[in-house]
């Protein structure tokens, strides 16, 4: 077990935060030494969704790449999938605490309104989640993704095309629900608590759903 | 008791319709150099993804000292499989770098011995910053022989580690393997289709033929039950009547036999007017395994 | 020795044979060592135990002889042990041979004899 924690901190809790962390300081330092480079500013409205939305993808590549390499080193399964738990946890956690500090940050350093002009008070709002009610919804978001990811990179190996299409659709879901959870957030759309309950309830739906496939995918993998 | 032998016993495998492995059974004993010989598709990878617990099995176990393998970290470290690297995956190309896979020998290997991981690093000139698809085929085949013996584990087994290697590498790779296990003594298996350059290196053969092993016996012993006979077609059939032919080739009147038989049973032919020539390991797999390509 | 190794004959004979022309040659006198199971191994990339398959051959013939912990060594007598043994493979593999293929030319026993001291005394002319 020792070992399989040890693998997943080395080469994917770290590595995502990492990447991350790179990429939040990025946009935070072009937009500070550049505020009038308009591109700049449209990175900066829609950063809050990366480290969130590649969840998905970094589960999905936790099933078709890093499982491989563990297993072809001898990794016990049921090592790596309860490991793995722990991993999506920290991974999940960790990126939905990074949006809220670059956020937090964005707001101290930068002159928002000038960056984003008209825009401003929309994505501004998604930056500081100046309203509270986006945050279970972003948070379940974070912990549930990566399980979905990791069903899908199981169910890959089964059904190439239909795999895709659903990644496809997730992303776009995943993109549409994370911009429902902004302008919730900073008043634009004025939805009532129930459809953010129903959303949560979605997403740990589906999340339990990607637990169960990957977890019985796991107990007969295979290195390919 | 079984302190580290690796028995699989009635293993079982299947892909959809295709039966790769059927009803197998194999005993790999502790310190020796073993080559696992096979066609292409004969399954070998397969049977050392189930040996190794890498793979799963329809049926059979297989144990090693005694316990089972699969899931069990106790057998589980102490055995390397070193698979050949795959420059794509099947969801794109393979952008792990070299040290990715350094770490996690050091991690997963007990024995990892870094020292010699380095040392053999530095020889081949491999960039541990490397992604994997960036690699040459040489120096793929290069990592996975030195995550192999860097494990220091004592079961070993590599899959095609030569594969990719020119003339000069090979030949380093079996002073590196047999200085390794002079060094050890521990126990290796080499899956090879490189038969002939191999065939000195090996204590003993292993040759999986259609979902069995049809040998597991001393490289030696197992050729020196083979000879090619040839000679006047009358001749030869008079001599090997009574032996095992398996192969028979005609030219004009003359006839080339393939024979297994024991030494003691050539006398006749000894005084008789024919050639008997040994067969090197690359022709007895020929002969043992070529069925299909030879009906004439 | 030789350099390399043919890969028509076992390789165990082969070392064994290599290691008899070095005794006949006097390479390696009587109570010398000769070369241990891990330096042939390492010599010709070969594995151990075939080099010391070849090597106990020799000890079985009573060519070598083990010393515990050191090696083996060249036995006392062990020259002409080896030319005794070579001699009956030279009667079976040479000598044996050339009569039968003088026999399928239709050699007679003179024109043989004659050709073989021949062939001698050119040898014995090169030697010059």
């Amino acid at each position: 077990m020792k070992q399989a924690l040890l693998f997943l901190w080395d080469q994917y809790i770290s590595m995502i935060l990492r990447i991350n962390l790179a990429l939040g300081l990025l946009i935070l330092g072009v937009n500070y030494l550049f505020p009038q480079v308009a591109i700049f500013g449209s990175y900066l409205t829609i950063y809050p969704l990366f480290p969130i939305i590649f969840l998905l993808i970094y589960g999905y590549s936790f099933t078709t790449l890093y499982r491989d390499l563990a297993l072809s080193f001898q990794c016990r399964r049921t090592d790596l999938f309860w490991g793995s738990q722990a991993a999506f946890l920290a991974t999940g956690l960790g990126c939905a605490l990074l949006t809220a500090v670059m956020g937090f940050l964005a707001a101290h350093l930068l002159d928002l309104t000038a960056i984003m002009g008209k825009e401003g008070p929309l994505f501004q709002g998604g930056i500081l989640w100046a309203k509270p009610e986006a945050i279970p919804v972003l948070l379940i978001a974070a912990l549930t993704l990566q399980p979905m990811g990791a069903a899908l990179g199981c169910l890959y190996e089964k059904h190439k095309i239909i795999t895709t299409v659903i990644l496809v659709v997730l992303m776009l879901l995943g993109v549409a629900s994370t911009m429902l959870c902004l302008f919730i957030a900073d008043g634009t759309l004025p939805i009532s608590p129930s459809v953010i309950l129903w959303t949560c309830v979605g997403f740990v739906a589906l999340g339990l759903v990607g637990e169960l496939t990957y977890y019985r995918s796991n107990k007969n993998a295979v290195v390919r | 008791m079984n302190e580290n032998i690796l028995k699989a016993k009635g293993l079982c495998k299947s892909y959809g319709s295709n039966e790769v492995l059927k009803d197998l059974d194999l005993e790999i004993q502790p310190g020796k150099i073993y080559g696992l010989i096979g066609r292409n598709g004969a399954g070998k990878t397969t049977l050392l993804g189930i040996l190794t617990g890498q793979n799963t099995k329809n049926a059979g176990e297989v144990t090693y000292g005694g316990e089972q393998v699969w899931e069990n970290q106790k057998a589980l470290s102490q055995i390397c499989f070193s698979r050949e690297l795959q420059p794509t995956l099947f969801t794109g190309q393979n952008a792990l770098k070299v040290k990715n896979y350094l770490k996690m020998g050091k991690l997963f290997y007990p024995g990892w011995d870094q020292e010699y991981a380095d040392k053999l690093m530095a020889e081949f000139k491999v960039d541990p910053k490397k992604k994997i698809h960036q690699l040459s085929k040489g120096q793929m085949s290069m990592v996975t022989i030195l995550i192999a013996l860097a494990s220091r584990a004592p079961l070993t087994i590599l899959d095609e580690p030569a594969a990719g290697l020119d003339v000069v590498a090979r030949e380093r790779f079996y002073q590196l393997l047999l200085e390794d296990y002079m060094e050890t003594g521990r126990t290796f298996i080499v899956s090879t289709h490189i038969i002939e350059e191999a065939a000195s290196v090996f204590e003993q053969v292993i040759i999986l033929d259609e979902g069995k092993i049809i040998e597991n016996r001393p490289t030696e012993e197992l050729i020196a039950q083979f000879h090619g006979i040839s000679g006047r077609e009358d001749v030869v059939d008079e001599v090997t009547r009574g032996m095992e032919v398996l192969s028979t080739q005609m030219l004009g009147k003359h006839k080339l036999v393939t024979v297994r038989a024991d030494a003691n049973k050539l006398t006749a032919a000894q005084n008789a007017d024919v050639d008997i020539t040994p067969l090197s390991l690359q022709k007895v797999f020929v002969a043992l395994c070529g069925h299909e390509d030879t009906q004439q | 020795m030789r350099e390399e190794l043919n890969e028509k004959d076992l390789i165990y004979l082969q070392i064994a044979r290599m290691l008899e022309d070095d005794i006949l040659r006097e390479v390696y006198r009587e109570e010398e060592g000769v070369p241990s199971t891990n330096e042939l191994a390492r010599g010709y990339s070969i594995n151990p135990a075939t080099a010391a398959k070849g090597l106990n051959l020799l000890v079985d013939a009573g060519v070598l002889y083990k010393r515990r912990g050191i090696g083996m060594f060249v036995a006392k007598g062990a020259k002409e042990t080896v030319r005794e043994k070579r001699k009956a493979a030279f009667f079976d593999g040479y000598v044996k041979p050339l009569v039968q293929e003088g026999k399928f030319l239709g050699l007679t026993r003179e024109e043989l004899l004659a050709m073989v001291s021949m062939a001698q005394s050119e040898g014995e002319n090169d030697d010059e």
